[in-house]
């Protein structure tokens, strides 16, 4: 896998509704439909410009046109370009949108916005090795540290292609931060990365012994 | 605790992951993460909030059960043995 190089895109999903309109254009019939099941414009917004990213850059790397590329679903749901030419994943929350690509190699990608949660000792106590938890526990701002971790188990979750809840959580543990791809069981590493606007975290795993990260911010109006 | 005191204490829960869901107007059987796209950490912070609530415990395997709200109130009923 050495050379291997993979491409991270943050897009802002505040854009006006005509380009929202037309980046829905991009998506098949039953994508769309899947977007208007959503409640709130909001989640609507962060469907249609996740997928409608992923289709317009797949088709950069591959050459089809954006909406006739075959993505299906893997065995745990994963999304995924059928034939495996590229591997991605794509995340959302807040205003953000965080995409990953990467040459036949499997890519997980996590953003969060930091919000208030419930507890997060009590799901750091529940989710998260001991190690982890120590980290949390001992740090002066426990809700950052918590999404430090976080975005980085699921990101690994993620590029696995299982569920959260097909993964044992408490069974690795995660480097705190780093910015560099870190092992972190033998087969995945993971790094934090930085995401264009403050209050948000995210973290991207791939396998063990894939380097190369070019991370970039996408204006969505450019994918039209 | 009956099934509706059951129904009440999951939508009052879920009501505190997602302040902003008038779950009056939710579909018992609509899954939760396609119609109001709550993630993986939202469906935790319910699981563990739910926990605290009832005392009980759910299995990383049984997660897939309780995405709709009919399903977590048949999943907790089994559970609590509530009526």
């Amino acid at each position: 896998m050495a050379g291997v190089v993979i491409d991270v895109y943050f897009i802002d999903v505040n854009v006006s509704r005509e380009v929202i309109g037309a980046l829905a254009e991009l998506l098949t019939d039953i994508e769309r439909a899947r977007a208007d099941r959503y409640r709130f414009d909001d989640d609507r917004r962060r469907s249609i410009v996740a997928r409608a990213a992923t289709r317009r850059i797949l088709s950069r790397f591959t050459g089809t046109a954006a909406r006739e590329l075959p993505i299906v679903e893997g065995e745990y749901g994963k999304p995924e370009l059928a034939g495996g030419e590229i591997e991605f994943n794509a995340s959302h929350s807040g205003d953000l949108v965080a995409l990953a690509f990467a040459p036949q190699t499997p890519v997980g990608i996590d953003v969060e916005r930091r919000r208030k949660l419930h507890d997060a000792l009590a799901l750091a106590r529940r989710y998260f090795s001991e190690a982890e938890l120590a980290f949390v526990e001992g740090a002066e701002d426990t809700g950052a540290a918590f999404f430090i971790v976080w975005t980085a188990k699921e990101a690994i979750v993620k590029a696995s292609g299982k569920g959260i809840g097909a993964s044992d959580l408490r069974g690795f543990t995660v480097p705190f931060g780093a910015a560099q791809l870190q092992l972190v069981t033998g087969a995945w590493s993971v790094a934090m990365l930085e995401p264009p606007m403050p209050g948000y975290h995210a973290a991207l795993a791939a396998r063990t012994g894939v380097e190369p990260v070019n991370q970039s911010t996408v204006d969505a109006s450019s994918l039209l | 605790m009956n099934e509706q005191e059951l129904r009440e204490i999951v939508k009052r829960t879920l009501h505190r992951i997602a302040p902003e869901v008038d779950l009056d107007s939710i579909d018992g059987k609509t899954d939760l993460r396609e119609e109001i796209d709550l993630d993986s950490m939202d469906l935790l912070n319910f699981f563990v909030a739910l926990h605290e609530q009832l005392k009980v415990d759910i299995a990383e395997t049984d997660y897939s059960r309780l995405t709709t709200l009919d399903g977590c109130v048949q999943y907790l009923r089994e559970k609590t043995g509530a009526v």
